[in-house]
């Protein structure tokens, strides 16, 4: 049904275009006839319009802030009441918000340069102290109210929620649940400038991170989060970022707010000092351990978290070379048995092997724990392509012990990349990647890893989403997916190394990547509640030539699952009927 | 000493003219050559006036000529060339030789033009490149080596609390380059493999219309390259890993290729791979050591299995095996833990004393090694078979690098020595074997690597000494004799060097966003505007106080040398010079390495000078005056337009001379033609680019190298670098330039200009380091003060403030 104002003319104010509806009132394009400029007018919604308490506060924040005069705050030219209409009329943006350009950079799988960042922080910060020294708390700072105009101005827009601090308002309204402060979603009368700024923190820490600190997809839980729980590492998620960034969005991020900064100006200039000495502090990652030098197995995990490890059993001890070896526990799926008897069999091995370290290392005075490496690895050279540097044969003794507190592992072999070109086009399977081959196709429960991440798939029929629900960050390229067809074979497969991208390698806790099939958008895409905004990849293969990647739609040869491979693992199978799954990871 | 016997230069370029006139005009040369008679008169002219060789040129183009085809074989080439120099010293008096001939460039390049005159191909006659056949003849010396540093393997191991002792700092740095050397190769073939891949695939995207696209593939892959390995790659060595990397990066751009376009990528890249690969590989193997000749060196290869690292411990040399015994499989890391922690142990001997050595000029040492002691010459021989060498001696990281590397180096016939300062590596790199880009690659890569074996060192048991060496202790010493020979041996010419990193980048970035806000022509790069404040630099410089003084109290004792210097730093300096710009020429054709370019900033010829006074001067008066300003900003504004249409000339100017430099190739002058609202003297500029560089032109008239091997990726932790100079004694001024990480711009200056050599011998080295720091933070200064002076006046617009109204309103703020 057409828009009955659409155009008409409001005073000098002709409506021609809807930009946008909001919870409360409705924004339009429109022309100021006689100065001939393009504006924006705010109307107020039907259903409010009765609602004189409402009406109030509009034509409250039209009066408010059509007094201001500031660069980085739209400015109202105009309020007033016609045709039972309670309207304003500010200046036109010619641009996008925030949220949408965060949302483009998230799909080019970049983030934000750092002079950007600063310069549209410093903007808002200088905003809110303007709005704050008038007395007004903003209470809805989100990626969404801060347009960038195409001239690259910053404004800070729809101060709807705003509310005179010396009112004392009992408001009932909260802001997005994922910009919101604590003392705001604890009560919002209890809003004071530094809350806003907290949202601010909130929105930096997006920036620099490409993830909300909170996330979930029931708001309640994103509120209470923000209440009671200490908002993560923002190096956990970004590991380029210097301790000194760090330290600046945690205290923005404080509970209490006399522990944040207490002006926005304070806040953007501890960042950018934090930015600035950024090269001397960052710390830099150690890159991961030579090929081939002889270590247990490779594993997602570093070393140091290998060496720090405590034993899987929990006790405060190592574990015994018979706990480490105990089969799996009863709850694994009756599928399993092959892989249980084929267990057995190497540990069978592993304990022949052992035995002979045992008696090898025994006349050395070496540790019975430390020889297993040396003994695994020199039973079963590596390929040629990949030669360790492997003690001589007369320094065998040296060989030292690594990672004894870790259960031993099975000792994985590793496929490595061919990269002769081929006069094929390439396909998926044809570029070299940097994951290890999949484990023999057997069937495991779901739960595989009950102590492990839980990762989160959803689906539709044009995308699929995932997202690192608990868990230490991940590399991307570690995943991989197949669709199996009727006979249980693999098929269709997608390879996590397609998220990769130069800022993130790694699917950090709370965040998302997800695959929409380019031109494709019948139905359309879902946008699962428990990802907004919190993307750091997106890929988009395309339809036609990429269908081969689809793996999580079914095609007509009686496929009904997918399987996913964590580090050539299988960790789980998901029902393509079911549109949502989800398996832990070790 | 003149000797009376031997023609003039002008005589003796007569004579050879003379005879090659007879030889050219031969029936037989003339069925060769392509060129008509006034050609070949021209370059008869050239080659006798650049290489006054007798009847040497005649006989050699005789002899081409009897030769069937286009291609000549590399062994003539190489006789040929030989023949030429040595006709040049007999002809040449020593006097004449030394102050007139202007080196091996000229040779080469007299030699090309022989080429052209017996109808031969003159760049099948270079198979390797001119570029990687002039190194082996004129960048041969201890001056045409480059040095970077890296802080990484200090900074990260002190971040994550590693802190290796003295064997384990030692055994990381042996282990990657142990490594280093056996994967050289799989090195090389990925630098050779990305370039060639983007290349054949932007040639090809002409036929589908999509250059542009594809064009932008280097850059993107330059900013995306790994030189390390990420937690990702546990599997994988870097050089694999590097591929993967890029392969996945290449995989976007394939899967948008037809399939008939990529069917003949796919094609040609096999082609390719097998053609040029292997010999790309063999042209840049650091496995090889370097033979001095009379005139050049030549590189004779080794096998991995003969391949050692070289040890410098306490000024001893020490060689430590890079394979297993009996294998080429490499040396494993305990073993080479165990034979460092015994070598450290070892009593030392007494030191070697190679840096003097190292010093004396190559083209002497094939003379000097026959009356060496044999027991030095053994060790010599031995120390060859170390591509790289690692010192443990401990270097003062406050030393400017051109200063640090004076210290045991070897001799110079390796290609790669790695200092330790405590703080950071200092890798000191052949210009034979690396080009600034490739070799502070290689130091990136190899700190990498080292860190992660210091990594894995971290987690193992207390070293222990192994019981038997596989290393050998090297006998180096020099002998009074041979100490005495050495010091009557030519040496090269002493330098000073001086660093800084007093410029202001931010101010250069934020200037050229304001450049792109007045006008999308006016791109003119960092590296421009150095380059083009060189220029103005040269001819304005003006000595600090401070000097001044101390140039006056020099002449109360050395009044001689006190006159000279004064003349160099205020009167000499004062000309434009010929600045000589290594440009990366792999992107298209690996083998090309560098592609050297000559430019001569036209200050006068675009009157830049005049024009950056008088537009500030108008934009003081402007901003200064509170009345009558409409008139005094028109003024202004017309000024401004003509400094700034000029200097974005300028920029298109460089940025045409580089394209073609880079592409190798002659392309249409029409686009910038057609900017015919430019000021007419830069019209008459553009119309000065030649469609073809020459390569070997640009070497000879190149007075100072300008080498900025540009900003570094966000995770590297390269600091410093200094370039190399050729052996062209007229090249007395290297500059070299790196931007680190935190976007620090380091800027170096090596000095070989005469002075130098006055003050070392009277024992005035300070001075002469003032005399090199006081000029480059000149240098500096007033490049920032040129910046400030540039964003002013692009930025002031009728608005501009009075100054007065400025800092009222400035201090009412604060």
């Amino acid at each position: 049904m057409k828009d009955p104002l659409l155009g008409h003319q409001l005073a000098n104010f002709r409506i021609e275009s809807l930009l946008g509806q909001g919870g409360m009132a409705t924004v339009y394009f429109g022309q100021d006839v006689k100065l001939q400029r393009p504006v924006a007018i705010k109307v107020i919604d039907k259903k409010y319009r009765n609602d004189p308490a409402y009406t109030r506060r509009f034509i409250n924040e039209a009066r408010m802030m059509a007094k201001w005069r500031h660069e980085n705050i739209i400015q109202i030219y105009y309020a007033d009441e016609e045709l039972g209409f309670s309207y304003y009329v500010m200046e036109y943006v010619d641009g996008q918000d925030l949220s949408t350009v965060m949302e483009l950079y998230a799909e080019q799988g970049e983030l934000m340069p750092i002079e950007d960042v600063l310069r549209i922080g410093n903007c808002a910060a200088n905003a809110l102290d303007y709005a704050h020294r008038q007395g007004v708390v903003h209470r809805d700072i989100k990626p969404s109210n801060i347009l960038i105009a195409k001239d690259q101005r910053v404004l800070l827009g729809d101060f709807g929620m705003a509310l005179e601090v010396s009112d004392g308002s009992m408001g009932s309204i909260f802001g997005t649940p994922h910009y919101i402060s604590p003392e705001q979603a604890k009560r919002s009368a209890d809003a004071v400038p530094q809350s806003d700024l907290y949202s601010l923190g909130v929105i930096l820490f997006e920036i620099l991170t490409g993830a909300v600190p909170f996330n979930d997809p029931s708001p309640a839980s994103i509120a209470l989060q923000h209440i009671s729980q200490t908002p993560p590492s923002p190096r956990s998620i970004n590991p380029l970022l210097s301790p000194a960034v760090e330290a600046v969005l945690l205290k923005a991020l404080e509970k209490d707010p006399k522990n944040r900064y207490q002006s926005g100006a304070k806040l953007m200039s501890a960042l950018s000092d934090a930015i600035k000495s950024t090269g001397s502090e960052a710390k830099l990652p150690l890159p991961p351990l030579p090929v081939g030098v002889p270590t247990v197995r490779r594993s997602g995990l570093s070393v140091e978290q290998i060496t720090k490890r405590e034993a899987p059993l929990k006790r405060g001890k190592r574990a015994t070379v018979h706990e480490a070896f105990a089969p799996m526990p009863a709850t694994v799926h009756s599928s399993n048995q092959p892989r249980k008897n084929k267990g057995w069999l190497a540990i069978l091995l592993l304990f022949l092997l052992l035995g002979f370290a045992g008696w090898y290392y025994a006349t050395k005075g070496m540790p019975l724990g430390a020889s297993i490496a040396a003994a695994t690895f020199t039973s079963s050279p590596p390929p040629l392509t990949e030669t360790p540097v492997l003690p001589s044969q007369g320094s065998q003794t040296e060989v030292p012990a690594l990672a004894t507190e870790t259960p031993l592992p099975t000792n994985t072999v590793v496929s490595l990349p061919t990269a002769t070109a081929t006069s094929v086009p390439p396909t998926e399977t044809s570029i070299p990647t940097l994951e290890a081959t999949a484990t023999p196709l057997e069937p495991v429960p779901t739960i595989r890893y009950p102590d492990g991440a839980r990762y989160t798939f959803y689906w539709n029929e044009t995308s699929f989403h995932m997202k690192n629900q608990v868990g230490e960050p991940r590399s991307f390229s570690a995943f991989a997916f197949e669709r199996l067809d009727a006979n249980g074979q693999p098929t269709d497969r997608f390879t996590g190394h397609r998220w990769e991208n130069a800022s993130f390698v790694y699917i950090a806790q709370g965040v998302c990547v997800s695959i929409k099939i380019y031109g494709d958008e019948d139905p359309p895409y879902i946008d699962p509640p428990d990802c907004r905004g919190a993307y750091a990849s997106i890929v988009q293969p395309r339809k036609e030539q990429d269908r081969a990647l689809f793996f999580w739609n079914p095609k007509n040869d009686g496929s009904t699952e997918f399987r996913v491979l964590f580090a050539g693992e299988e960790v789980g199978r998901c029902e393509i009927s079911e549109w949502t799954c989800e398996v832990y990871i070790p | 000493m003149s000797d009376p016997k031997k023609p003039s230069y002008q005589q003796a370029s007569q004579l050879t003219a003379e005879d090659l006139r007879t030889v050219a005009k031969s029936v037989s040369v003339q069925q060769l050559s392509r060129l008509s008679l006034p050609e070949v008169d021209a370059v008869v002219e050239l080659v006798s006036r650049i290489v006054p060789a007798g009847n040497v040129p005649g006989m050699i183009l005789s002899g081409l000529a009897r030769l069937p085809g286009r291609r000549i074989p590399v062994q003539k080439m190489q006789q040929d060339i030989h023949a030429l120099f040595s006709g040049v010293e007999q002809v040449l008096d020593r006097s004449v030789y030394g102050a007139f001939f202007i080196g091996p460039a000229a040779v080469i390049w007299g030699y090309q033009n022989l080429l052209k005159l017996a109808g031969k191909d003159p760049d099948a006659a270079f198979p390797e490149g001119a570029w990687q056949f002039y190194t082996g003849y004129a960048l041969r010396e201890d001056t045409a080596r480059h040095t970077n540093e890296t802080h990484g393997f200090d900074t990260v191991l002190s971040q994550h609390d590693i802190h290796p002792n003295a064997v384990d700092r030692l055994t990381a740095w042996v282990m990657a380059s142990v490594m280093c050397l056996h994967q050289y190769h799989a090195l090389l073939e990925n630098e050779w493999h990305e370039r060639t891949a983007l290349a054949t695939l932007e040639e090809l995207s002409s036929v589908t219309g999509k250059t542009q696209k594809y064009g932008r593939l280097h850059r993107e892959w330059e900013l995306k390259r790994p030189y390390r390995r990420d937690e990702d790659a546990a599997n994988h060595d870097y050089p694999s890993y590097r591929r993967i990397k890029f392969e996945q990066f290449l995989k976007k751009s394939l899967l948008t290729l037809p399939a008939a376009a990529y069917e003949a990528w796919s094609g040609k890249m096999k082609s390719l791979e097998k053609q040029e690969l292997p010999a790309y590989q063999k042209q840049m193997s650091i496995l090889a050591y370097l033979e001095p000749n009379a005139y050049g060196e030549t590189r004779i290869p080794f096998n991995i299995a003969e391949a050692h690292i070289g040890i410098i411990h306490r000024e001893s040399y020490y060689l430590l095996p890079v394979c297993e015994q009996g294998s080429t499989r490499p040396l494993d890391v305990l073993t080479a833990r165990s034979q460092i922690a015994a070598l450290l142990e070892t009593p030392f001997p007494s030191p070697s004393q190679l840096s003097s050595l190292a010093r004396i000029k190559r083209a002497a040492l094939p003379t000097l090694r026959n009356k060496l002691s044999p027991m030095l010459v053994s060790g010599l021989d031995n120390l060859r078979y170390a591509p790289i060498l690692l010192s443990t001696d401990v270097r003062t990281r406050s030393l400017p690098l051109s200063e640090l590397r004076q210290t045991e180096r070897g001799i110079g016939s390796h290609a790669l020595t790695i200092f330790d300062t405590g703080e950071t590596f200092v890798f000191d790199q052949s210009h034979i074997f690396f080009d600034g880009a490739w070799g502070t690659a290689l130091s990136e890569i190899m700190t990498n690597e080292a860190l992660s074996w210091a990594r894995y060192l971290s987690l193992l048991p207390k070293p222990a000494p192994a019981d038997s060496r596989l290393y050998t202790s090297l006998a180096l010493q020099l002998q009074p004799a041979d100490i005495a020979l050495i010091q009557q041996a030519p040496h090269i010419a002493p330098e000073a060097g001086a660093e800084t990193d007093k410029v202001d980048l931010k101010a250069c970035i934020s200037l050229r966003k304001h450049f792109k806000q007045r006008n999308d022509m006016l791109q003119l790069t960092i590296n421009d505007l150095l380059v083009l404040y060189r220029a103005i630099h040269a001819t304005t410089y003006k000595p600090s106080p401070k000097l001044t003084n101390e140039i006056t109290t020099l002449g109360q004792t050395q009044p001689e040398i006190a006159s000279s210097l004064r003349q160099l730093v205020e009167e000499a300096s004062r000309t434009n010079p010929a600045i000589l710009i290594p440009v990366d020429a792999s992107r298209k054709v690996p083998r090309e390495r560098v592609y050297p370019l000559n430019l001569e900033v036209p200050l006068h010829e675009l009157n830049l000078l005049s024009l950056h006074v008088q537009t500030i001067r108008l934009l003081n008066g402007y901003e200064d005056s509170v009345e009558d300003r409409a008139a005094l900003f028109s003024a202004f504004n017309q000024m401004q337009k003509l400094y700034l249409a000029s200097l974005a000339g300028f920029g298109m100017f460089l940025a045409r001379a580089k394209e073609i430099a880079i592409q190798g190739q002659s392309e249409s002058m029409g686009a910038i033609k057609l900017l015919a609202h430019l000021p007419s003297p830069l019209q008459r500029l553009l119309d000065k680019i030649p469609e073809r560089f020459e390569l070997l032109n640009n070497l000879l008239k190149g007075r100072e190298v300008f080498s900025n091997v540009g900003a570094v990726a966000s995770t590297s932790t390269l600091t410093r670098f200094i370039t190399a100079k050729d052996d062209n004694t007229q090249k007395q001024l290297a500059w070299g330039v790196i931007t680190d990480s935190k976007e620090n711009m380091m800027l170096s200056l090596r000095d070989f200009r005469p002075h130098v050599a006055s003050l070392l011998s009277t024992g005035r080295k300070d001075l002469a380091n003032l005399v090199v720091q006081d000029y480059l933070e000149a240098y500096a200064d007033g490049f920032n003060s040129f910046i400030k002076d540039l964003s002013r006046i692009t930025q002031a617009s009728r608005e501009t403030l009075p100054l007065s109204k400025t800092r009222k309103r400035t201090s009412k703020n604060q």
